[in-house]
């Protein structure tokens, strides 16, 4: 064993909350090549189905028939979940505890309400994003602007816990509606992959984007 | 459009009334009610445990099983054990949870090579072997252990699951094993002890 590299248990804990791992980690996965293929072996895992929940035990292994009814609770109790948290919550939810989740919030003279999808922004409403990140290390806002290029409106560090992040928007008188998406991401994306992921709202282990469309009431 | 973001920011959100921040309640919902063995806690945090942790816990199965349909199994029967049995995932540190999935795998996979449920071996197990680990080395290492599976002490096994397969450093494999370091030198020693004399016998 050489000092260079970490051990599994070490990039394992990296890749599954690289916001908490020490600065010696996540600088020498950066530069090492053999650490990354390790992670890249660790995403095509966690891309490969969930037998838990999508596959019942094969008969010839009556030792795993254990799990069956283990996962099936867990399906009844995500569909549940599910089920209870779309009735409760509405419009105003974006995301549940434990997952990637962004909260819009709309402050229009002294009322400051969560924005919803059927809300019609006027000018001079400022806009606040609370974001929780769930193992994710970055985070940025980005909007698209003239032809194809995007503009970084913010750019920074996951907070550990949910949180707003320092940065108000301000709607103009300008007609037509606004983009906004907030990408989270395991490591900084150079602009290039931001604009990608935010075009293509990718959510997987390395990406995860909320995109929002404001809708602005008409001004004369 | 919100123009240069310095244009259009406004001051500091710290300025907005704290009741600006109200987040919505979410429902925890009781597995518990329905599976009958687990804790309310485990219950309601574990989806998002599992999604986390489930690819690190697939790679060292199949580091040590070698085959993939063998090494899901004993992932998910380390998960099911975690929402049974396991620490408390929701106050729990992400090393906490980590060593106690990599052990209860290390144990499964250890009564899998007993059981003799092995399969045809996985071709594309080398992406998920210690980085700073020679391949070679590994795969000595894990063809000593399920040639001695049997007749070794389970300590022993784990111990050099851990180290000669897993790649941990001995004060991670210490950690997870809940031993000391001397201990655990000494549990690897006997084991070389068993592979050398193993060697000898077969040639």
């Amino acid at each position: 064993m050489t000092e260079e590299h970490h051990s599994p248990f070490e990039l394992d804990a990296y890749w599954v909350s690289p916001g908490d791992a020490p600065l010696r980690v996540t600088a020498h996965v950066a530069s090492c090549e053999r650490c990354q293929t390790y992670l890249r072996g660790l995403d095509t895992l966690d891309a490969t189905p969930a037998r838990l929940l999508a596959r019942p035990a094969p008969a010839r292994r009556p030792w795993f028939a254990r799990v069956v009814p283990v996962a099936a609770t867990l399906a009844l109790a995500a569909g549940i979940a599910l089920f209870v948290r779309t009735r409760e919550t509405g419009d105003t939810y974006v995301g549940a505890k434990g997952t990637p989740a962004v909260q819009v919030l709309v402050r229009r003279g002294e009322k400051t309400q969560i924005y919803a999808d059927s809300m019609v922004l006027q000018t001079g409403d400022a806009l606040a994003f609370r974001v929780a990140c769930e193992g994710f290390g970055h985070v940025a806002l980005i909007t698209p602007g003239h032809g194809d290029t995007w503009t970084r409106l913010s750019d920074a560090m996951c907070p550990k816990e949910a949180t707003t992040l320092p940065l108000t928007l301000v709607v103009d008188d300008k007609p037509g509606d606004e983009r906004v998406s907030v990408v989270m991401s395991r490591t900084p994306l150079p602009q290039k992959a931001l604009e990608s992921a935010a075009k293509a709202s990718t959510r997987d282990r390395q990406t995860w984007v909320t995109a929002y469309v404001f809708k602005k009431a008409a001004t004369r | 459009m919100w123009g240069s973001p310095t244009g259009r920011m406004r001051g500091s959100v710290s300025q907005w009334p704290e009741d600006a921040f109200l987040w919505p309640v979410v429902p925890r919902v009781d597995v518990c009610a329905f599976a009958g063995l687990c804790s309310m806690t485990n219950a309601s945090s574990f989806p998002q445990v599992y999604r986390r942790f489930l690819a690190p816990v697939r790679a060292k199965c199949r580091r040590i099983i070698g085959t993939a349909e063998a090494a899901e199994d004993i992932a998910q029967e380390a998960f099911a054990r975690l929402l049974g049995s396991g620490p408390d995932v929701a106050s729990s540190e992400t090393r906490t949870i980590l060593a106690w999935l990599y052990l209860t795998a290390t144990r499964l996979a250890i009564d899998a090579l007993r059981a003799n449920r092995r399969g045809v071996r996985d071709t594309d197990v080398e992406a998920h072997l210690p980085p700073h680990q020679s391949p070679h080395e590994v795969l000595e290492a894990r063809r000593a252990i399920e040639q001695m599976c049997v007749d070794t002490p389970s300590e022993e096994l784990e111990a050099a699951v851990l180290c000669r397969v897993d790649g941990l450093s001995q004060p991670e494999a210490a950690l997870t094993l809940g031993v000391s370091e001397r201990t655990l030198r000494r549990l690897l020693q006997r084991f070389d002890e068993r592979t050398v004399a193993l060697r000898r016998t077969a040639s």
